[in-house]
C-alpha cells in the first residue's frame, strides 16, 4: 500500500497519488485463438492474416512463430515458402475487440476506472484499490496469475503515469514491474526507446535519423527546438510520461460517484443471495449520500463470477433513492426483466456503484399529496427497468414551428415535471417543498447570477414574448436573496419556473460547493475508506468523482474545481451520454417544458367534478376528487357530472372560462404552452375542429392525392391502397420550411374530411413534390419545334399540355391550365405531325385512368371528343383531327366552366365527377379525432 | 323471475361465482367442494329479488366508483357512468383510428380531469407504426393535458397487458389505456388478469383495438367506435369538431345503444342533428340507420334529465336502438354484428 494518496503527500498544482496499471497482452489475438486449443497444437508455429494491398499478409504471429523469424507484414505465400507448417487464421479484429471488452469487465473487480488501450492493451486506475489485494504487487500478481490461467500472455507495470506505465509495459525489460510511487519514472523511461512515447512512426523515423533513439535523449534536450521540429505532441507525450502534464483516459464506463463492494470467500449463486448483498451494499452507501444531500438516480450492480466474466445490471431511477428496499425492488425487477442471471459458478465480487445523483432533501412521508407521485414513480421506474428506459416517455412541448418538432416526448424518467401553479393542485408535484432558500453564499451567489444570466441571454434567441417573464428571475438571480416566491403569489407561473429551475440547479451547485468544502480535496475520503476497510475489512467505499477530480481539473482553483473536474470528466469519459446530472430537469436546453393548460384543465373540471366553478382555495390542497360512487348517488341528485342534456350549449357555455379570467389566468399567456388549437375558443368551437391532429406520422406518408387546382385542396388521394374522396376541407394553413436544413419547401397544409368521415391532416410542399410522377421529356418535345425558327420555345410546353388534353403534362410542367389556354396566343401553325409527335410524346408519359377513345384536336375552336369538349389554343390554324393512340389512355381532364376565363372553354358534358385534376404527391402527416 | 327455477339458478350461479372471485382473491379453494356444492344447491331458495338489478353478482368492486361520460343517454344505460374497479373495451374498424382514439383519449381526459391524476397509456408498436404516434398539441384540444399522460411504447401485446396489469395495481393514475393493433392471443385469460387488477386498486382500464374482429373478453362493456361525416357547418365546407358513432355492443350491467357523439374539449355531448345521410361509406351508414332506429328524436331524448336511475328510464333510453337489456342483449347484439 502505497502512501501517496495519503493528505501529506498531495500538492496542489501537481498530478499526485494516482497509480496506473498498463496491461499489455502481446500476443493477444493468437492467445484468443489459441487458449482453446490443445498444449500441442499451440506449440505450432501460428500466425493471423488479412488481405492487405492484395496480398495475403501476417497480422500477427504467435511466439514460435516469431522464433522462426516470421513478422507481421509478411507476405503469407513467402512464409509458407519458408515454413509450409504454419498455421494461419484470418484476422478477426472485431472478435478481438469484444473480448479486450470483456477483459476489461472483469478487470473492473480491481478498479471501477477502466480504459481499452489501444487493440491489445488494458489502463487500470487503481489508485486507492491496490490495499485491498494486499498491496500493488499483490494486484498485479493475482491479475498476472488470472490472466494467465485464462490462456493469456500479459505484462503490467504500475507507475505513477498512464505514460510510464504504458512505455514500461511495452518497451520494459521485466513482464511485471511496480514503479514506487516516490521514485521519477524519469531514469526508467530513460533506455526506452522513442516510440515508447506513443509516437507515430514518422515522428519516429525523424527522431532517429537525428540519432534520437531514446527517451533519454530527448529528455534533456531544448524544448523549444524540439517542439519546433517536430511538432508539440513529442513534448506533450513526454511531459505525460513523466507526470508533468496531466492525461485524460477514456474509461469503459463513467467514474462512480460512490461505490460499494463486497468480496465474498464462497461465490453465491442464487438470486435472493446477490439481491440482499445489493441491499446490504445500498445500506452502506446510504450514508455517504446522505451526507451529501443526494439521492441515487441511476446505479450499477457489477456481478463478478469467478470464471472472470461480469454482468452489469443497470437501473434507473425516477427520483432520487436512499432507500434499502427501494433499490434492492428496482434491481429485482431488472433481474426479472432479464429472466435469469447466468451465475456460471458463483459471483465472488459484488458491487454495487452509484453514477448518477440528485439532490435529495429530506422529505416527510405519509401525508398524502406525495404518495401518489412517488407510486407513480415507482411504477415509471418498474417500466423503465423492464422494458427500457426510453420506451416510457412523457410527452414535452418544444418551440418549434415545424409540427413534427413541436411535439416531442422525453424518457419519463428524466422528465421533470411543470411547476404546479394554483389552478393545477394535485396532478402536478409540489416541488416547492424540496426547492429552500440557498444560504446567502456570495460564492454561490455569484455563481447562481451566472447561471441565471447565461440561460437568460440564450432565452434571448426564443421568440420576443418570453422575455419579459424572464426579467423576474434575472432579478432574483443577481439578488442576494434566492426566496422563491410562492406558487401562487403575484408572480406569473413562467417566471416561477423558470426562477424554481435555475434555483434548482443552483442549489445543486451550491451541494457541489459545500461538498467541496467539506471534504477538501479527497484526503478526507481516503481516510474514510481507509477506515471503513479497516473496520469492515472486506468492504470500502470510494467515493470516486472527488478522487478522481484531481485528474483534469488539477490546476483548477478550489472553488470551481469539482464542476470543471466533473465536467472535464464527462467529456472525457463519455461525451455522448445523454443522462443530465444537472438533477431532474432534462438535459436539451431547448426543450422548454411549460405549464399546460390551466384554462382547459379548470373548465374541465367545472364541467366533470362540480356544478358551479371550482374553487382554486377548493382544490389547492393537492385534494384527490373522488369518483361519485352509487351509493352517494340519489335518484334526485343524480351524479354531478352528468347535466341535463337539455341545452348542451348552456354546458358548453359553462365550461367556457370568462375572456377575464382567461386573460386573467397566470399561465395563460406563459411560453410554450401547449397549443390547444389554433381556435380553441369554445366559443366557436362548435364550427372548428382540432387544429392539430391526435396522431401524427413520422414520417409523413406520402400519398397520391388529386387536386382540382395547383394551389387547391386535394380532391381524393390513396393513402394504403385504398382511394379516400375528400368531401370538406379547411385550409390551407402554410408552414413553412426548415430553411437552415436541406427541405426548404414550405408546407401546405388542409384538414380534410373523408366521405366516411375519416378525417385527415395533408399537406402539399411547395414546390411541389414531382419525384415520384414521371417527368415529361420536355428537351424531346422541344426539339422537335426547334427547327420551327418561328416558333418561340416558350410556348411550347403549354401547347404541349393542350394538345395533348393530358393535365398531368401540364401538372408537371408546374402550369396551370388556364395559363395555358391565356398565354398560348399561337401565331404559328402546328402540323398534323407536329401534333402527333407531341401527343405521342405526351401521351407515353400518362397514368392510365380513363378510357378515352379519341381526341380531336381542333385550333380555333374546341376539340371535340366522344365524351366531352375540350378547350383547345385558338389560332388561325385549320382544323386538324388526329385520332388518339387506342393503347395509351389518358386521364380525362376536368374543365373549368365556359365564360371562367378569357378564353373560351368548354365544359365538360358529361362532367365525370372527380375524375379530374392534377395529381401529385401529398403527405399524410396526421390523424384527426 | 317469476319463475322460481330461474331464480334458484340464479342465485346458484351468484353464488358459484363468488366461490370463483374469492379463489381469485387468493382464498383457499374449498375444502370439500361437494358439500360446498351442495350447500350452494340449498341455498338456491326461490328468492326472486336475489339478483341485483345490475345483473353483476360478483363483481361489486371494493371501491366503487362511475366515470360519467356526461351524456345522460349514455350514462343512464351504464347505470350511471363506466365503472371504475373494471376493465372496458373499445374496437374500430381499419380506418377509424382517429375515431377510436379520439374515444378513448376523451374518455381518459375525463377521467384524468375527475381524478386529477395521469393517465398511463400503453401502446403496442404496431398500432403506433399503423395509427401513427400520439400527438402533444392535438391532445389539448380533447381536453387531456399531454404532461399527464405517461406514454409507454412496448413491441408485444403480452408486454403492454403486462405493464397495463403493473398501472392497473398502481394508485396513482387515473386510467389505463392500453392499444392493440390487432386482437391479441388468449384475451380471456388477460383480460381477465387485468380486470382481477383494476378490481383489487379500484382503477379503470380501458382497452382499445384497431380492429372491429369480436374477440372475448370479460371487458365490463364494449364499444363500437366509427366516424360520422360532419354536418355542413357553414357554406364553406369546413371541418367540424370530431363527431363520432359510438355503438355500445356489450355491457354488463345494463342495455346496449347507440350514440352519435361530439367531442370537444373532453367533453362528450350528443351530436344535435342526424348525420347527414351521404349513403356512402359503411361506418357512416351503419351510424346513420341506427340513430333512426333510435327515433330520430336525438335532441329530444337528450333534453330527459330523469333518465339517470340506475335501471335507466325508457324514455331517457329512446336512442337505444336494440336490445332488450342484460347480458343476453349483448350476445344478440353480438350475433348480429
Amino acid at each position: 500500500m502505497t502512501s501517496a494518496s495519503g493528505p501529506d503527500g498531495i500538492r496542489p498544482g501537481e498530478q499526485m497519488g494516482r497509480r496506473y496499471l498498463s496491461l499489455w497482452l502481446p500476443a493477444f489475438s493468437l492467445d484468443r485463438i489459441e487458449r482453446r486449443l490443445p498444449a500441442a497444437e499451440r506449440a505450432l508455429a501460428r500466425a493471423t492474416i488479412a488481405e492487405e494491398k492484395g496480398a495475403l499478409r501476417l497480422v500477427a504471429v504467435n511466439r514460435t512463430a516469431a522464433a522462426l523469424g516470421l513478422a507481421p507484414g509478411l507476405p503469407l505465400a513467402d512464409a509458407r515458402a519458408r515454413h509450409p507448417a504454419l498455421a494461419v487464421a484470418p484476422a478477426a479484429p472485431a472478435a478481438d475487440a469484444a473480448l479486450l471488452g470483456r477483459l476489461a469487465d472483469a478487470g473492473e473487480r480491481y478498479t471501477p476506472l477502466i480504459a481499452c488501450d489501444g487493440p491489445d492493451g488494458l489502463m487500470l486506475d487503481i489508485t486507492g484499490c491496490a490495499h485491498l489485494f494486499g498491496g500493488e504487487r499483490e494486484l498485479v500478481r493475482d491479475l498476472l496469475v488470472r490472466l494467465r490461467q485464462a490462456g493469456f500472455a500479459a505484462r503490467a507495470v504500475v507507475a505513477a503515469t498512464a505514460g510510464a506505465a504504458f512505455a514500461l509495459a511495452r518497451f520494459g525489460a521485466a513482464p511485471a514491474v511496480v514503479v514506487p510511487a516516490d521514485a521519477g519514472p524519469g531514469p526508467l523511461l530513460a533506455p526506452l526507446p522513442v516510440a515508447a512515447l506513443r509516437l507515430d512512426g514518422s515522428i519516429v523515423e525523424s527522431l532517429a535519423r537525428l540519432g534520437l533513439r531514446r527517451i533519454g535523449d530527448i529528455m534533456d534536450k531544448p524544448r523549444a527546438p524540439l517542439a519546433a521540429r517536430f511538432g508539440a505532441l513529442v513534448l506533450r507525450r513526454l511531459e505525460e510520461a513523466l507526470g508533468t502534464a496531466p492525461s485524460a483516459l477514456a474509461y469503459r464506463f463513467p467514474p462512480p460517484v460512490f461505490c460499494a463492494e463486497r468480496r465474498l470467500m464462497e461465490p453465491v449463486e442464487r438470486v435472493e443471495d446477490v439481491l440482499g448483498l445489493a441491499g446490504h451494499l445500498a445500506a452502506v452507501l446510504a450514508a455517504p449520500l446522505e451526507q451529501r444531500g443526494v439521492g441515487a438516480r441511476r446505479l450499477d450492480l457489477v456481478l463478478f463470477r469467478v470464471d472472470g466474466r461480469a454482468a452489469r445490471l443497470s437501473v434507473g431511477a425516477r427520483r432520487p433513492l436512499r432507500d434499502r428496499d427501494a433499490i434492492v425492488r428496482l434491481f429485482a425487477e431488472k433481474v426479472a426483466a432479464l429472466g435469469m442471471l447466468d451465475a456460471g459458478f458463483g459471483f465472488d465480487l459484488i458491487r454495487l456503484a452509484v453514477t448518477e445523483t440528485a439532490p435529495m432533501a429530506a422529505q416527510q412521508a405519509g401525508f398524502g399529496a406525495d404518495d401518489a407521485e412517488a407510486a407513480l414513480d415507482g411504477l415509471i421506474d418498474r417500466l423503465a427497468i423492464r422494458f427500457g428506459a426510453r420506451r416510457v416517455r412523457r410527452l414535452v412541448c418544444a418551440d418549434h414551428h415545424l409540427p413534427e418538432a413541436a411535439g416531442l416526448s422525453v424518457a419519463a424518467q428524466d422528465w421533470s415535471p411543470p411547476v404546479a401553479s394554483p389552478d393545477r393542485p394535485g396532478l402536478l408535484p409540489q416541488t416547492g417543498d424540496a426547492i429552500r432558500p440557498a444560504p446567502p453564499d456570495p460564492c454561490l451567489a455569484r455563481y447562481g447570477a451566472g447561471q441565471v444570466a447565461g440561460r437568460h441571454a440564450g432565452a434571448g434567441s426564443r421568440p420576443g414574448a418570453t422575455a419579459p417573464e424572464h426579467a423576474a428571475p434575472c432579478d432574483a438571480g443577481t439578488g442576494a436573496d434566492w426566496t422563491i416566491p410562492p406558487a401562487g403569489s403575484g408572480s406569473p407561473p413562467a417566471a416561477s419556473l423558470m426562477t424554481l429551475a435555475d434555483a434548482g440547479e443552483t442549489q445543486e451547485e451550491e451541494g457541489r460547493d459545500r461538498i467541496d468544502c467539506g471534504y477538501g480535496s479527497g484526503a478526507s475520503i481516503s481516510e474514510q475508506a481507509d477506515a471503513c476497510d479497516t473496520k469492515k475489512g472486506l468492504k470500502h467505499v470510494v467515493p470516486m468523482r472527488d478522487g478522481s477530480g484531481g485528474r483534469s481539473g488539477v490546476f483548477r482553483p478550489a472553488v470551481s474545481r469539482s464542476r470543471d473536474a466533473e465536467a472535464g470528466c464527462r467529456q472525457v469519459v463519455d461525451s455522448s451520454t445523454a443522462r443530465t446530472e444537472d438533477g431532474p430537469r432534462p438535459a436539451g436546453s431547448f426543450i422548454r417544458v411549460a405549464p399546460v393548460l390551466p384554462p382547459l384543465q379548470s373548465r374541465l373540471l367545472q364541467g366533470g367534478a362540480g356544478e358551479g366553478p371550482v374553487s382554486p382555495e377548493g382544490t389547492a390542497k393537492g385534494q384527490i376528487l373522488p369518483f361519485p360512487t352509487a351509493e352517494a348517488r340519489s335518484p334526485d341528485a343524480g351524479p354531478p357530472a352528468v347535466r341535463p342534456e337539455a341545452s348542451p350549449a348552456p354546458e358548453l357555455l359553462h365550461l367556457r372560462p370568462l375572456p377575464d379570467e382567461r386573460a386573467g389566468s397566470p399561465a395563460a399567456g406563459a411560453a410554450g404552452e401547449w397549443p390547444v388549437s389554433a381556435r380553441a375558443d369554445p366559443q366557436d368551437a362548435d364550427i372548428c375542429g382540432a387544429a392539430r391532429p391526435l396522431r401524427l406520422f413520422t414520417p409523413p406518408e406520402p400519398v397520391e392525392a388529386v387536386a382540382e387546382v395547383p394551389d387547391g385542396p386535394p380532391l381524393r388521394f390513396r393513402w394504403r391502397r385504398r382511394v379516400h374522396r375528400v368531401v370538406r376541407v379547411e385550409g390551407p394553413e402554410r408552414i413553412g420550411g426548415a430553411w437552415w436544413t436541406d427541405d426548404v419547401r414550405a408546407r401546405d397544409y388542409f384538414r380534410i374530411e373523408t366521405e366516411e368521415g375519416y378525417r385527415f391532416w395533408l399537406f402539399r410542399t411547395d414546390p411541389p413534390n414531382l419525384e415520384a410522377a414521371p417527368p415529361l421529356r420536355a428537351p424531346a418535345a422541344r426539339e422537335t419545334h426547334d427547327g420551327d425558327p418561328r416558333r418561340p420555345a416558350g410556348a411550347l410546353s403549354s401547347e404541349v399540355g393542350a394538345a395533348s388534353c393530358g393535365e398531368d403534362v401540364a401538372n408537371k410542367h408546374n402550369l396551370t391550365f388556364l395559363n395555358e389556354v391565356n398565354t398560348a396566343s399561337f401565331e404559328k401553325r402546328m402540323t398534323n405531325k407536329h401534333v402527333k409527335e407531341l401527343s405521342a410524346e405526351a401521351d407515353s408519359d400518362l397514368r392510365a385512368e380513363n378510357e378515352v377513345e379519341k381526341y380531336e384536336i381542333e385550333f380555333s375552336g374546341f376539340i371535340e371528343s366522344g365524351k366531352c369538349h375540350h378547350a383547345a389554343v385558338g389560332t388561325d390554324a385549320p382544323s386538324l383531327a388526329f385520332p388518339r393512340p387506342d393503347h395509351l389512355p389518358g386521364p380525362m381532364p376536368r374543365h373549368r366552366d365556359p365564360g371562367d376565363g378569357p378564353c373560351a372553354l368548354s365544359s365538360c358534358e358529361k362532367r365525370a365527377p372527380r375524375q379530374g385534376g392534377r395529381p401529385g404527391i401529398w403527405f399524410l402527416h396526421g390523424v384527426l379525432g | 323471475m317469476s319463475d322460481p327455477s330461474a331464480g334458484r339458478s340464479a342465485a346458484g350461479l351468484a353464488r358459484l361465482r363468488r366461490m370463483i372471485a374469492a379463489m381469485e382473491r387468493g382464498a383457499p379453494p374449498p375444502a370439500d367442494p361437494a358439500a360446498l356444492w351442495a350447500e350452494a344447491a340449498l341455498a338456491c331458495a326461490p328468492a326472486p329479488h336475489l339478483r341485483p338489478p345490475d345483473g353483476a353478482g360478483f363483481c361489486e368492486p371494493p371501491a366503487a366508483g362511475l366515470l360519467p361520460l356526461g351524456v345522460a343517454g349514455i350514462d343512464a344505460v351504464l347505470g350511471g357512468g363506466l365503472r371504475c374497479g373494471a376493465i372496458h373495451d373499445a374496437r374500430a374498424g381499419t380506418g377509424s383510428a382517429g375515431a377510436l382514439s379520439a374515444f378513448a383519449l376523451g374518455l381518459a381526459a375525463r377521467a384524468q380531469a375527475v381524478r386529477r391524476r395521469p393517465v398511463l397509456f400503453v401502446q403496442q408498436d404496431l398500432a403506433a407504426w399503423e395509427t401513427g404516434g400520439l400527438y402533444g398539441p392535438g391532445l389539448g384540444y380533447l381536453g387531456l393535458p399531454p404532461e399527464a399522460l405517461v406514454l409507454a411504447r412496448l413491441s408485444r401485446p403480452q408486454d403492454v397487458l403486462f405493464a397495463m396489469e403493473e398501472g392497473l395495481r398502481c394508485a396513482a393514475l387515473s386510467v389505463v389505456l392500453g392499444e392493440f393493433a390487432a386482437p391479441f392471443p388468449d384475451a380471456l385469460t388477460a383480460t381477465r388478469r387485468l380486470a382481477l387488477a383494476a378490481r383489487e386498486s379500484g382503477g379503470l382500464g380501458f382497452i382499445f383495438i384497431h380492429s372491429a374482429a369480436p374477440t372475448p373478453s370479460v371487458a365490463a362493456t364494449r364499444w363500437h367506435v366509427s366516424p360520422l361525416p360532419s354536418p355542413a357547418p357553414d357554406g364553406f365546407g369546413g371541418l367540424g369538431p370530431p363527431r363520432i358513432a359510438v355503438r355500445l355492443v356489450r355491457n354488463r350491467a345494463g342495455r346496449l345503444g347507440i350514440w352519435p357523439l361530439i367531442l370537444q374539449a373532453g367533453v362528450f355531448r350528443l351530436a344535435a342533428e342526424a348525420p347527414a345521410s351521404r349513403g356512402s361509406g359503411d361506418a357512416a351508414g351503419k351510424a346513420s340507420r341506427g340513430s333512426e332506429d333510435a327515433g330520430g328524436g336525438l335532441s329530444r331524448g337528450s333534453g330527459d334529465a330523469g333518465g339517470r336511475s340506475s335501471r335507466g328510464s325508457e324514455d331517457a333510453a329512446g336512442r337505444i336502438s336494440r336490445g332488450s337489456g342484460g347480458r343476453e342483449g349483448g350476445h344478440d347484439q353480438r350475433e348480429r354484428a
